[in-house]
């Protein structure tokens, strides 16, 4: 063995020092480098706060395009989006950045204007006025539990529609008892063929028409988180319900409905995506869906606290957004014998136009 | 290494190191040995992970639909990178048999200490802390991105594990005179 002295001994510990700093350095220097340049990369991405509850408007998209339904039992339908439909809407988030919604309110003040050109119910042609008089809640894709509103018409008188425990409590000046209904039997009178006061059955179809921009109102809000999933994915195709026996003349046994992203690269600011349905049948609903809408000019702000603070599809800067229907036709099929379907020609709506959605941070 | 120490009593506390010189001495045989390693941890990033790595010049880098080392090839860079420093730190501080062990040890803790530093619950804290002065250094400015986008994986510490424990018997070996 060598004499090796405690001197050696030191000169060796500090060559140590450039060996332990070459280890760090290259143990760090592994970090992953996507941009294929050669540059260190971006830092990654740390997905913005979802907060508990959201602000929201629905409102006009540029030039205060209507939403239009052409509905043939009834006739054509435009709503026109007023002073906007506002409110709040509470949010379940996950630790996994996964959101459902549970319930929401629809402020009083907001309102929203229908007019219809009816064909087969002549007597309810005019417009309407929806005007929240009471704050609206519901849990999602449920009917309202509390609030009131009234349906201000040309046809004469306004009727106001209490939410009860049980349905709706409809009151017609003139009339001294109000009528009582569920809310499935509200709806129901918009193509009753018992004789019902014109005021109510134009009641019973605005509101229908709020329920409808709602639904898809909420749609959107539920798609929100998923849209990077569909950047990433797109276009995301998936399969429909299957007629099991025959379908209506004209469909496919079963449908799709895709899912396209309409940009390039990562989700940003001003992107659009459309949901494009092919005889797309949903069971539960007894409905046959075709044509596509958009979802365009996406809107994403986040704080200094990387807390999301607005986000929807909506007009900004002269560019339109919003949900945007182009021919999409939701058609009700009935199952005439076992497994043998038709469409309901009475139950055929046909979508265009659109309206916006916008989520803020209270 | 010379001849002598072939015989050198035991004294002093310090064991007698054999071995085998040859053409050149033990210390460059381990480092050449720890060369070998980290060129295949390098292969690894280049041709397995078609040149994720900062510091892979574009050149080396290829497009990753190429797989030499397989499923082996995950765990590799951790175990080549402990071994191989454990081998040039014996090469530094031969000859001093006896802190073998002390050696592998200290280099197994620095590399889990930087594993655990990429766990979710600590990397983004990490990168956080690391002061900005440090952009524009080379190979320095990486750390931020190693710790907030690095990922931690118990296998990995495993591999470091088997890193250090086969730098042990390998050191081992080469004293024992089979250098090979």
């Amino acid at each position: 063995m060598t004499h090796t002295s405690n001197k050696a001994f030191g000169w060796r510990m500090l060559l140590m020092i450039p060996v332990a700093v070459m280890a760090v350095l290259s143990i760090v220097a592994t970090g992953h480098d996507d941009s294929d340049n050669g540059e260190l990369p971006d830092p990654p991405e740390i997905p913005a706060t979802i907060l508990p509850s959201y602000n929201y408007e629905i409102g006009s998209q540029v030039g205060d395009l209507t939403l239009n339904a052409s509905v043939s039992g009834i006739g054509s339908i435009d709503v026109a989006f007023g002073d906007t439909l506002r409110g709040s809407i509470n949010l379940d988030v996950s630790g996994a950045g996964e959101v459902t919604l549970l319930n929401y309110v629809t402020d009083a003040g907001s309102t929203l204007a229908v007019t219809l050109e009816s064909i087969a119910l002549p007597e309810i042609d005019g417009t309407y006025t929806i005007n929240v008089t009471e704050a609206l809640s519901s849990t999602i894709f449920d009917p309202p539990t509390s609030g009131a509103f009234e349906v201000v018409s040309s046809l004469g008188p306004s009727v106001s529609v209490s939410i009860t425990g049980t349905g709706v409590s409809v009151t017609i000046p003139g009339n001294p008892v109000p009528f009582e209904y569920t809310w499935d039997e509200f709806m129901d009178l918009v193509d009753s063929e018992d004789p019902i006061q014109p005021e109510l059955r134009a009641a019973a179809l605005a509101t229908g028409i709020l329920e409808f921009v709602y639904e898809f109102f909420l749609n959107a809000a539920d798609v929100l988180d998923e849209l990077e999933v569909i950047v990433a994915t797109s276009p995301v195709v998936e399969e429909c319900d299957m007629f099991m026996g025959s379908p209506p003349e004209g469909a496919l046994a079963q449908g799709e409905a895709v899912v396209t992203y309409l940009g390039t690269g990562d989700l940003f600011p001003g992107d659009s995506f459309e949901w494009n349905f092919t005889d797309c049948w949903f069971e539960d609903f007894d409905e046959l869906r075709n044509g596509f809408f958009q979802l365009s000019n996406y809107i994403e702000e986040v704080d200094a606290d990387n807390n999301l603070t607005r986000i929807g599809f909506a007009p900004s800067g002269g560019t339109n957004g919003g949900i945007s229907f182009f021919g999409y036709r939701i058609e009700e099929t009935v199952e005439l014998t076992l497994g043998v379907y038709q469409i309901d020609p009475l139950n055929v709506v046909v979508v265009n136009g659109g309206f916006s959605v916008l989520f803020t941070a209270p | 290494m010379d001849g002598r120490a072939l015989h050198a009593p035991r004294q002093h506390g310090i064991e007698p190191v054999r071995m085998t010189g040859g053409k050149f001495g033990p210390e460059v045989r381990l480092f050449w040995l720890a060369t070998l390693f980290l060129t295949v941890g390098i292969i690894v990033y280049a041709v397995d992970r078609g040149g994720a790595a900062y510091f892979l010049p574009d050149w080396l880098a290829t497009n990753g639909e190429i797989s030499i080392f397989g499923a082996v090839g995950e765990r590799l860079p951790t175990f080549v990178h402990t071994l191989a420093f454990i081998l040039i730190t014996v090469a530094v501080l031969r000859p001093w048999p006896k802190r073998v062990p002390a050696i592998c040890a200290a280099w197994f803790a620095l590399e889990c200490m930087f594993e655990i530093g990429q766990h979710e619950a600590l990397g983004q804290r990490i990168a956080d802390a690391i002061p900005g002065w440090v952009d524009g250094i080379p190979m320095l400015e990486a750390t931020p991105i190693y710790f907030a986008s690095g990922t931690f994986d118990w296998l990995d510490i495993l591999s470091i594990g088997l890193g250090a424990v086969t730098a042990y018997l390998l050191v081992r070996k080469l004293r024992e005179g089979g250098m090979p």
